[in-house]
């Protein structure tokens, strides 16, 4: 089976990153909404908390996304150079 | 028919309700499940493992020295390199353990353990616990630190990077719960789903149930099968991103 420029690992590195920005985006909300709760200031907690966890979910997908980019532009340098 | 309620008592954990002198014993489906699983494992691989000369004793045991060396060659030593090699024996339990378990629930009677988020996250904090050990081990305390910030990252940018990255290494290990937790349980529902189906539609036409049974029990198997075959895979991914995680803990740049 191709694998195009990434290795297996890459594959599944890559696959993950929506369900990382959709956990991190979650958890950013419960975590809000629990302390929203807690000290009795909904919205905002959840608000911060939604904001939070997108900005922590677009970081990881970002790198990630940087990572396999570099990887597969590492592979395709080392192609070239053995032909 | 309440399907609804035929749908969450096919998924759900059920508590047998047993108590010992007013405390009420955790003897779930789901409980009973992974103790199933860990007792066929430990006797069984026991059992193995002690060798023998039958044709059955000899075959075993090359399969188990054949998973052995899948399990080390396909995702241990290309991930986390020959320091890896001495973690082999927990990533050969939660192979076999997840797959086992995932593959209980395709058993009458018997549930899938991994279809419960509180199952899933005691596997994903083994392996968050196994990371940050690695981490530890091989770095230190500071090094471990020092290696949440990539290599070229300005001054000014570590106080935000650093926590970020922590908070990525968790959620990493929530994603993997969670993934196993989705694919098992949505898995089920279908299940359940299509063999439903048959009675709702019956429930409007016993004619149209009967015509509604032929495909519905060829979705069946074929779902089945796609069962088996996501039990597999899930047992595979989790214990290979393991690998990949505490790989990249290890080997920081």
């Amino acid at each position: 089976m191709a694998l195009g420029p990434f290795t297996k690992q890459e594959h599944l590195e890559i696959a993950t990153l929506g369900l990382e920005l959709a956990c991190a985006e979650t958890l950013g909300v419960l975590g809000g909404w629990w302390l929203d709760r807690h000290f009795n200031t909904l919205p905002w907690f959840t608000l911060a908390g939604g904001a939070a966890g997108f900005a922590a979910g677009m970081y990881m997908v970002v790198t990630g996304a940087h990572k396999a980019q570099a990887a597969a532009a590492g592979k395709l340098n080392k192609e070239k150079a053995e032909k | 028919m309440d399907v609804a309620e035929i749908l969450s008592h096919h998924i759900l954990d059920h508590h047998w309700g047993y108590t010992l002198g007013g405390v009420s014993l955790p003897i779930t489906t789901h409980t009973v499940t992974l103790l199933s699983v860990s007792v066929i494992m430990l006797i069984g691989l026991y059992w193995i493992a002690k060798g023998g000369t039958s044709t059955l004793k000899r075959l075993l045991t090359a399969g188990a020295e054949e998973y052995v060396t899948f399990i080390r060659d396909g995702m241990v030593l290309p991930n986390m390199g020959q320091e890896g090699r001495r973690f082999l024996p927990y990533f050969c339990t939660l192979f076999l353990f997840i797959l086992l378990t995932n593959l209980a629930g395709l058993i009458p009677n018997m549930k899938t353990a991994t279809s419960n988020i509180s199952v899933n996250a005691a596997l994903a904090l083994c392996s968050g616990g196994l990371i940050v050990f690695c981490g530890l081990k091989f770095h230190g305390i500071i090094g471990f630190l020092k290696g949440f910030v990539p290599s070229g990252t300005p001054g000014w940018l570590v106080p935000l990077i650093f926590p970020l990255e922590i908070i990525s290494l968790i959620i990493k290990v929530c994603v993997l719960a969670l993934r196993l937790f989705a694919n098992m349980l949505a898995g089920h529902m279908v299940l359940i789903s299509l063999l439903l189906m048959i009675f709702i539609i019956g429930n409007l036409s016993a004619v149209a149930g009967v015509g509604a049974a032929v495909p519905a029990m060829g979705l069946e198997i074929f779902m089945t099968l796609l069962e088996l075959l996501v039990a597999f895979l899930q047992a595979y991914v989790f214990t290979l991103l393991t690998a990949i995680f505490a790989g990249s803990v290890i080997h920081t740049h």
